[in-house]
């Protein structure tokens, strides 16, 4: 028998408002989350990702599809289901939505007592031990506005999983926090979430944290997106907005890396010891900033491995299909200014040539 | 031990300010409500302490009679047919009339007094200090005085006690005080003297002595007085009234309570109370929602259901009325001793109506709660994140 996933979401739609009013925010999106597995859903903001988030989380319903949690369905369900589910659910907000007329250890507390009860002295152990691992077993008796912002955020984070939750959702949980703060929040979450083999989801759009993650999901206009997809639109955007706003940078980066690509392609492999040369000579010699050597080195390291790929054992590396799809582009971009010179035949007989199509 | 947050006090007393706000205006409402009800009361109590002070079984009045500060007189004879009733120990008549007052020591200032008459001889009238005079108002032009008039009848009770003679004028006829007696004061009775018969009738020589305006009929003990009444009642004709005790007292209260505007002025003061109180716990505890209002959803959003929020605005609701009603409960006391020491009226604290108020408060707020819950149902943590 396959393993249940705690979180699996199907053709689930979401609309907004009645009768002519009616916004459509989630296209039958799909999603599932295995157990113990971190995934980060992103995408821009008004894509409908806490909407999905919140469908996760019991605290909407969808109209369409379906959202199992726990294997229980929660399209249509009684809203006693959904209270009992949101109960076995760890939510952390993108504002920490502490209880401000209660104390660290108080507002810790409101998430103990709805679970099984308990003597006193249990319940103070397992509210000072989650403190403790979320660092905050100092501030116990403090009230919420003693506290910094990060402060905040890490009690809300023991507050949301004192009750060892089997799935965790974080709805922007480093939004309100500077650099260094929202690290260590993602890395805190990242961690106990290990430690519980809790399900994570979490909404950010935050790309310093996209590494905590074992899978990304990329929500576009209420669009499940493949990653490949989006990350390739985001990249000719930021060329675009490059060419666009500094030319002349854009020009030049782009030299460097097809420069570069062309020197090491020419022994068909780019070694590590080669990339730090090259990124030391960039940065000393050619005087570029550190994002500009990434961008630099990315950029060629890419066209080797374009070029490569082709000549992988038997060439194969292309399926027949994408072969035929291939052609046809390279036909369609020669034709595209009306008639097919020679030289654009020549051209394309060479590049067959090389990618053995 | 499992103690849980105590949300609801906590939440309450985050903000001290406003809490001390919302305290002071419910308890200016408990106390509003106390001082009408106070006063209400003492006001039926006092215009009917003749009824239920007198010592009688039953009494008769004419069916004109609504009140007893404006009696209407019957035939005299009424009261001779029921002596002959089975049950019945004694009839007394008593004429009763308004007349002028001349203070004694002003003689310029006159006032309305209210006047008694019976025969002394029957034992039938008794009020504290009416025996020690009984013979003393068998003498021409002698008059028994209350004690607990207003104070301006002049200093009649310190004179007497004092040995001096009181004389002065009633509708123009020379009288002296022999003798005092303690009574009391009510909104339709300022102050009164108790006399005999025949003095009663030089002081209202207009009076036709064959009709009286009230009879106090005394039983045999152990008469059950109800049925006693039904046997008169089936003897005289239509047009005597035949009441017992209670019911003389419940037709008098009905009197001031529908037949003036009394009973309508202090109820709508309780209603204005209950109002005051209501608008301030809902402000209070709408507001208090209001600025929760994330906080509230974010505990839905962990798991609790409605009904624990609604059972949290409650628990304010309740803490509020028992933290307004205790100081309220002992300003209110302040405020009876003074008005009753400005009034002469009998205005005290009973359990009955503590009890009534509390019960008030706590339903005062909790409908304040029950309106400021509605704004609960906003929030839902799926609109507010």
């Amino acid at each position: 028998m396959a393993t249940l996933s705690p979180i699996e979401v199907t053709d689930a739609s979401y609309f907004y408002g009645q009768g002519a009013l009616r916004k459509q925010i989630l296209f039958e999106a799909s999603a599932h989350v295995d157990e113990g597995e971190i995934v980060i859903l992103t995408g821009p903001s008004g894509s409908g990702k806490t909407t999905l988030l919140t469908l996760m989380g019991a605290l909407r319903s969808a109209q369409e599809g379906s959202v199992k949690i726990f294997g229980e369905e929660l399209k249509g369900a009684p809203e006693a289901t959904l209270t009992a589910i949101r109960r076995r659910i760890g939510y952390i907000f993108q504002s920490h939505n502490l209880l401000k007329a209660l104390n660290v250890e108080q507002n810790v507390q409101m998430a103990v007592q709805l679970g099984e009860r308990s003597s006193r002295n249990d319940e103070r152990n397992r509210i000072e031990e989650v403190l403790d691992r979320v660092g905050m077993i100092d501030h116990i008796a403090k009230r919420v506005d003693q506290l910094s912002g990060g402060q905040r955020q890490r009690v809300a984070i023991a507050r949301a999983l004192v009750n060892r939750p089997k799935v965790i959702l974080a709805d922007e949980p480093t939004a309100s926090l500077d650099k260094e703060s929202g690290r260590d929040v993602a890395q805190l979450i990242q961690q106990l979430a290990r430690e519980e083999g809790a399900s994570v989801v979490l909404v950010t759009h935050d790309n310093r944290i996209l590494d905590i993650a074992d899978r990304i999901l990329h929500l576009e206009d209420g669009h499940m997106k493949e990653l490949r997809e989006a990350l390739a639109g985001e990249a000719s955007r930021a060329l675009g907005v490059l060419a666009e706003h500094d030319p002349e940078a854009h020009r030049n980066l782009l030299l460097f890396s097809k420069a570069l690509a062309r020197v090491a392609n020419s022994d068909r492999d780019i070694a590590d010891e080669e990339v730090e040369v090259i990124r030391r000579v960039l940065s000393e010699e050619a005087a570029l900033s550190t994002g500009e050597v990434d961008f630099v080195v990315s950029l060629a390291v890419a066209q080797v491995r374009s070029e490569t790929a082709a000549e992988g054992p038997g060439g194969d590396t292309l399926a027949d299909e994408q072969k035929q799809r291939l052609r046809a582009a390279l036909r369609a971009v020669a034709e595209a200014d009306g008639e097919l010179s020679d030289s654009e035949r020549e051209e394309i007989s060479r590049i067959e040539a090389e990618l053995s199509l | 031990m499992n103690r849980r947050v105590p949300l609801a006090w906590l939440q309450l007393k985050r903000e001290k300010l406003r809490l001390l706000a919302a305290m002071a205006g419910v308890t200016f409402g408990v106390v509003l409500i106390f001082v009408q009800m106070g006063f209400q009361d003492a006001l039926f109590d006092s215009s009917v302490r003749l009824h239920s002070t007198l010592d009688y079984g039953i009494a008769i009045i004419s069916p004109k009679t609504d009140t007893i500060v404006q009696p209407k007189p019957f035939a005299r004879s009424r009261l001779y047919q029921v002596v002959g009733v089975q049950g019945v120990e004694e009839v007394t008549p008593v004429y009763m009339g308004s007349a002028i007052w001349r203070n004694p020591t002003r003689p310029s200032e006159t006032r309305p007094i209210f006047v008694f008459g019976f025969n002394p001889t029957l034992p039938g009238f008794q009020w504290p200090g009416i025996d020690d005079g009984r013979n003393a108002i068998r003498l021409p032009d002698h008059v028994l005085f209350d004690e607990l008039s207003r104070a301006e009848y002049g200093p009649v009770g310190d004179l007497y006690n004092a040995g001096d003679t009181v004389e002065t004028e009633i509708n123009d006829r020379r009288i002296s005080v022999a003798g005092l007696y303690n009574l009391g004061t009510s909104f339709g009775i300022d102050g009164s003297l108790v006399t005999s018969d025949l003095n009663f009738h030089r002081i209202f020589p207009e009076r036709d002595p064959t009709h009286v305006d009230l009879g106090l009929v005394q039983l045999d003990p152990g008469a059950d007085p109800n049925r006693v009444r039904d046997r008169i009642q089936a003897i005289v004709p239509g047009d005597v009234d035949i009441l017992t005790q209670d019911d003389f007292v419940t037709r008098e209260i009905r009197y001031w309570n529908e037949s003036t505007a009394i009973g309508f002025i202090f109820g709508f003061g309780v209603i204005m109370g209950i109002v005051v109180g209501t608008i301030i716990v809902y402000q209070i505890l709408f507001s208090d929602v209001q600025d929760s209002l994330a906080e509230y959803a974010t505990l839905k959003a962990m798991g609790y259901p409605h009904r624990y929020l609604v059972g949290v605005v409650m628990r304010e609701a309740v803490l509020l009325a028992c933290l307004a009603y205790a100081p309220a409960i002992l300003l209110t006391l302040v405020v009876y001793v003074q008005a009753g020491a400005a009034t002469n009226l009998p205005i005290a604290m009973s359990v009955e109506r503590a009890l009534t108020v509390f019960g008030l408060t706590v339903g005062m707020c909790c409908t304040s709660a029950g309106l400021a819950i509605r704004k609960l149902r906003s929030a839902q943590p799926a609109e507010i994140f």
